[in-house]
């Protein structure tokens, strides 16, 4: 007889060390409480698990799975006032306002937080959905293979919406540390630095997307030292399916079906590792937890899949994601319950033991229930496209998931009589940092400050990295990440053409973690505030926009660090109940965090805001580089003394000045103005005032290569106004855009704009110079051709 | 038997070594990559030579060695590296992808080995250096790799 | 109506645009991959493109394994076809594959002398008067291109030859990726076979251009044109 390819784990006679003991040994990274509620399970029904259902059971309630932070009990304190209980700050902050504005607007949102993507509403035949993900852990160890698996990932996430989504764009976006840093700052061994990490990560990115076809659009880069020992990468992915094809149910007697890759012993443990902090041993211990991704293995599953949706073969479909065969099938049979034979798995090495088989995440595998009447047709498929089709077990009617495995039954889980995983409470405390206005500024040589605001990591273009990706292919980028008369200047967003609409897709991301350092609620709004304007700023309908959140923090368990997440998820509630576009997808990475022999270096509460919005019209596309050498400009929103966060700030030393404050409210009626203006015809072009402020946009807008631009800074729009010219030059206030607008067309502009902070601040110039004038002087006088070359040439040294 | 091969691109001078550390050196070295195969052959030899010369080598762009010695002179150290045991070798599964797909050729390839050869060119500290490069070029968490 | 195959690998991305762009242009297609692709498919149709992309990784030399599977499944059928008349199109990869295939003149594509792969726009300098693929196509045009392979050798002198023989098609007007002669697009000598780097497929309307002033055309990008000619030959 063969060994046994499972065991049964004695847990019922456990004491509470000894239960610690064996989570620690299994690293089930389960804590003593989760523990000991499995007991309790077990001895319910008076039997101990086998290994198999306890790997199911801590996979289940991973961090990963169950995003147990955002469903804690916390109780939150501000500035050592009376502290308040939130439950589930997921429930609370997130979903019950985004049902509230799915209310408000029916029809508009046909899937959320229940499938791998959230869809809205394109037109009335298709649907588009978007999903992001963070890869962190596994990229610090290894940045290639970490960047690629993680696109793959997501590109899986959007193959299992629905009944299998067309993905149509991806975006990408990175937290590094700064690719110039002093390696001998780098004090923990085996850590690699920054620059690695960038390169390695972008062409994970690179190679897989390109080889995926799919145009990697949109993305953003943030440098800070606090990244160094924990990098953070985001990938998202964007998809278009049929409306019809959106819903899927499981039903009794359908065949249970495995695409695409092998399974094999690389895939252990991942949804569990990236649920604990890195230390100075990661890299020796955990090399297993890497994998590498293939491709070609998961383009062959998508032309696999999008054929067979095509064709109605797919009843159910969704990705083996974290915790592999387990979570796939734990999707697809808790309801119904069903049989999974591990024998049948197709396997890379020969040897898995039978929990290493059900867990491992192996990638490019996707799982699908079909008819059993359609499986020579899908057999026909897989040999056309030269992939490996499995049948691994059915679904029956017993609502009990059972795993065989040799002839034994090595997993027997009642899916109702599973107890949630135990809920945690937290503390959090949140104390208030001054927000200092009227401070004197160092202003005195304003030109030296653009240029120093112009060549800053945070600034500089990311052209190189954006040429690596293929942002073209799939022949629909009509907005580009790099456009304008020379091809090279930055864009808002991106618009991408749907085949088989008459309508666009936009896309935009916003990413502030250095507002958050010092007031998280201003990061939320401000960043929320960003990407939808963006999103209008390109063309998008104000009124049909999805966002996605993904959060990413150190350890959840140190009081101010969690504090600061709450404020920022308060923040981000109200500025979606504001513009009235709900959150429909999200995900959160928790214990981003690395500990020294100094003590634990936390990453700051970073949030990425990423969004897609409708374009009623390809021509409603717009772009943020100057067409004209004698159009005027408008500055719509107001410009205030909120020099916190700011690139100026950081630059100049500047500390403890007030982080920009959001109306959003105020704002939105501001976009929904601006957005009649762009349909109407009004304008040529508009640019988002964001990073590096005012003087950074008009330049940026100048790249384009048609004409300079002069401004007149006393005309900006304001409330409280300012003391010194470095603040209508650099600061960050949001609510603003830049307007490019015909002469002919300024006065239909500004009926366009009445009742709204809105002003012409200056002209388009055929003088190829950025010039600000202040109070009759001229403060800030910088030829374009030599910012844009600090701009252009400042990542070129490195990548 | 096993079957050796060097690949290298005659199109590719010497680059500054620079571009493959985090940190720059200026120290004047320079560099070349090629790939070094091994592979373990059973059947018609001849066969087996054919194939994987029409899989492995671009006549025009390439030029190869069936030595089991560089093909290049003269580096002040070359570092080999592979993809360590459980890491996916994506070349080296196309590879055997062909291979399987078209069924009997009248020989057996019984293991492929891919290696990454940088030669690294110039005066210095071999042992600080070498270690110096193998750490930026290399990654313990998938690769193997040898110094020489 | 004039029909087009479109061969598709694993790992071939630009089929479906290319497809599009071929009906745009008034063609009957049909995409089929290599794995059931037969010598009928081939036979039936006036014109065969292999599309863009990656076929099988391109882990080995680009289009190596393309070619070999694609002489397994189909033999000689994509010669057969040239010989008896029929137009052939390899854009980026399907250049790559048509250079191994033997069906161009000799010539390889290789890693761009950045080492990099690039996206970005390539202004182009028609070079061949009488390739049925660029009748409709003014003298200079805009392409876009991405490619990390894209660098075009041949043996020392070969290039020279081949613009004074007919063989160049196109040619870059800033050669971005090193190629010899700047050369971007390749021909046989009858000019029904044709390769090039970059994509046309990808600019079909104007507002595929980066620049929203562009007005070359009033109602199609210059990519279009490059299938027009092909189908305006066959008609």
């Amino acid at each position: 007889m063969s060994a046994k390819t499972y065991r049964i784990v004695p847990v019922r006679g456990l004491s509470s060390d000894e239960l610690l003991e064996l989570s620690k040994a299994q690293k089930l990274s389960l804590s003593r409480e989760d523990m000991e509620v499995v007991q309790k399970i077990f001895c319910e029904i008076d039997r101990d698990p086998t290994d198999v259902e306890l790997e199911v059971i801590a996979q289940t309630w991973s961090e990963h799975c169950k995003h147990r932070i955002f469903s804690a009990s916390i109780r939150h304190s501000v500035d050592g006032g009376a502290p308040e209980q939130v439950h589930s700050l997921f429930k609370t902050y997130i979903k019950k306002p985004s049902e509230k504005i799915m209310e408000r607007k029916p029809g508009f949102v046909l899937s959320a937080f229940d499938d791998n993507a959230g869809f809205i509403e394109l037109d009335d035949k298709l649907a588009v959905c978007l999903k992001a993900e963070t890869h962190n852990h596994p990229s610090a160890i290894e940045p290639y293979a970490g960047a690629n698996t993680g696109l793959g990932g997501v590109i899986r996430d959007i193959l299992g919406a629905g009944k299998g989504a067309k993905p149509i764009a991806s975006l990408d976006v990175f937290c590094f540390g700064a690719p110039d840093t002093d390696p001998s700052t780098i004090t923990a061994p085996d850590v690699i630095h920054p620059l690695g990490i960038m390169r390695g990560v972008v062409r994970g990115v690179r190679d897989y997307g390109n080889r995926m076809g799919i145009p990697t659009v949109n993305g953003a880069i943030q440098f800070d030292p606090t990244y160094i020992y924990n990098p953070l990468v985001f990938c998202g992915t964007a998809g278009v399916i049929p409306r019809e094809d959106i819903l899927k149910e499981m039903r009794p007697g359908l065949k249970v079906i495995v695409i695409g890759g092998r399974t094999g012993r690389d895939g252990l443990k991942g949804a569990t590792f990236s649920s604990a902090a890195l230390d100075v041993d990661s890299h020796e211990e955990d090399f297993t937890a890497v994998q590498i991704g293939n491709p070609i293995e998961e383009k062959k599953t998508l032309d696999f899949i999008l054929e067979a949706r095509e064709r109605g073969l797919i009843v159910f479909i969704t990705d083996c994601g974290a915790g592999g065969f387990s979570s796939a099938a734990g999707e697809m049979l808790s309801v119904t319950g069903g049989e999974i034979f591990l024998d049948n798995a197709p396997l890379k090495e020969p040897g898995l033991i039978s929990w290493e088989i059900f867990l491992s995440e192996s990638q490019e595998r996707m799982v699908m229930a079909v008819e059993e009447e359609h499986l020579p047709e899908l057999q026909k498929l897989a040999d056309t496209f030269q992939t490996e089709l499995t049948i691994l077990g059915h679904s029956d009617d017993t609502g009990i998931l059972k795993v065989w495995h040799k002839g034994e039954l090595v997993c027997c889980l009642d899916n109702s009589k599973l107890h949630d995983a135990p809920i945690k409470q937290l503390e959090s405390v949140f104390t208030s940092a001054p927000a200092l206005t009227g401070m004197d500024l160092p202003d005195k040589d304003l030109n030296k400050s653009m240029e120093t605001i112009m060549s800053d990591f945070a600034i500089v273009s990311r052209e190189p990295i954006i040429r690596e990706y293929d942002h073209e292919v799939q022949g629909n980028t009509i907005l580009k990440p790099l456009a304008g008369a020379q091809a090279d200047a930055p864009q808002d967003g991106s618009v991408v053409d749907i085949d088989g609409s008459d309508k666009c897709m936009a896309m935009a991301c916003a990413i502030l973690p250095e507002w958050g350092k010092t007031d998280p609620y201003a990061m939320g709004t401000g960043t929320v505030d960003e990407c939808v304007r963006q999103l209008v700023l390109v063309g998008a309908n104000p009124d049909k926009i999805g966002l996605l959140d993904n959060f990413c923090m150190g350890n959840p368990e140190d009081p101010k660090e969690l504090g600061r997440l709450v404020e920022c998820v308060k923040a981000i509630a109200s500025a979606a109940d504001s513009f009235n576009a709900p959150f429909i997808s999200g995900k959160d990475s928790f214990y981003n965090y690395f500990e020294t022999e100094q003590g634990p270096i936390n990453v700051p509460v970073t949030f990425l805001c990423s969004g897609f919005g409708v374009v009623e019209a390809p021509e409603h596309a717009t772009g943020s580089s100057l067409r004209r050498n004698d159009s005027v400009l408008y500055l719509i929103g107001n410009t205030e003394d909120e020099m916190g966060g700011s690139v100026y700030a950081r630059t100049h030393g500047v500390e403890g000045a007030k982080v920009p404050q959001t109306d959003c409210v105020a704002n939105f009626a501001l976009y929904k103005a601006y957005y009649n203006a762009l349909t109407s015809g009004l304008l040529l072009s508009a640019h988002d005032v964001s990073e590096g402020g005012l003087a950074v946009t008009a330049a940026e807008m100048a790249f384009s290569g048609k004409g300079g631009v002069e401004l007149d800074l006393s005309k900006l729009p304001t409330v409280n106004g300012w003391k010194s010219p470095a603040v209508p030059l650099f600061s960050e206030s949001t609510g603003r855009i830049l307007v490019e607008v015909d002469a002919d067309f300024a006065a239909d502009f500004e009926a366009a704009m009445d009742g709204f902070p809105c002003a012409c601040v200056g002209r388009a110039t055929a003088d190829k110079k950025l010039v600000a004038i202040y109070d009759g002087q001229t403060v800030l006088d910088c030829e374009i051709a030599g910012l844009k070359k600090l701009w252009k040439d400042g990542l070129t040294p490195y990548y | 038997m096993t079957f050796h091969l060097e690949v290298i691109s005659r199109f590719q001078a010497a680059a500054n070594a620079d571009a493959l550390l985090y940190t720059p050196l200026n120290a004047g070295l320079s560099f070349r990559r090629s790939r070094v195969y091994t592979v373990d052959i059973s059947g018609d030899e001849q066969k087996a030579r054919t194939y994987l010369l029409s899989v492995l080598v671009d006549a025009i762009s390439q030029e190869y060695s069936e030595q089991d010695t560089p093909i290049l002179n003269g580096a002040l150290f070359t570092i080999d590296y592979g993809m360590k045991a459980g890491a996916l070798d994506l070349e080296k599964e196309a590879i055997l992808q062909n291979y399987r797909g078209r069924g009997d050729m009248g020989f057996s390839l019984n293991s492929l080995k891919i290696t990454q050869r940088v030669y690294i060119f110039g005066e210095g500290d071999k042992d600080a250096l070498s270690k110096r490069f193998a750490k930026d070029v290399c990654n313990p968490a998938i690769h193997n790799w040898t110094i020489a | 109506m004039p029909h087009a195959l479109l061969l598709k690998y694993p790992g071939t991305n630009c089929d479906a645009e290319t497809e599009r762009a071929l009906r745009t242009a008034g063609f009957s297609t049909q995409i089929q991959p290599i794995a059931t692709a037969t010598r009928e498919h081939v036979a039936k149709s006036q014109l065969v493109v292999l599309c863009g992309g990656f076929s099988y990784g391109d882990y080995v030399t680009s289009g190596r394994l393309a070619q070999l599977e694609t002489e397994r499944f189909l033999g000689d059928a994509l010669h057969q076809h040239h010989a008896n008349g029929g137009l052939i199109l390899g854009i980026c990869n399907g250049f790559q594959i048509l250079t191994k295939l033997g069906i161009l003149p000799h010539a390889s594509l290789i890693n761009n002398k950045s080492e990099r792969f690039e996206c970005m726009w390539d202004k182009l300098v028609k070079v061949s008067s009488t390739s049925p693929f660029l009748q409709g196509l003014p003298d200079e045009f805009e392409l876009p291109s991405a490619h990390a392979e894209g660098r075009l050798v041949t043996n020392p002198g070969d290039a020279e030859k081949y613009l004074e023989a007919g063989y160049v098609a196109l040619r870059y007007a800033s050669n971005h990726n090193g190629s010899d002669c700047n050369i971007a697009g390749l021909q046989d000598a009858s000019g029904r076979a044709m390769g090039l780097m970059p994509h046309p497929e990808r600019f079909i309307l104007p507002r595929h251009h980066y620049d929203k002033d562009w007005a070359g055309h009033e109602d199609w990008g210059w990519g279009y044109f490059i299938f027009k000619s092909a189908f305006d030959s066959l008609k």
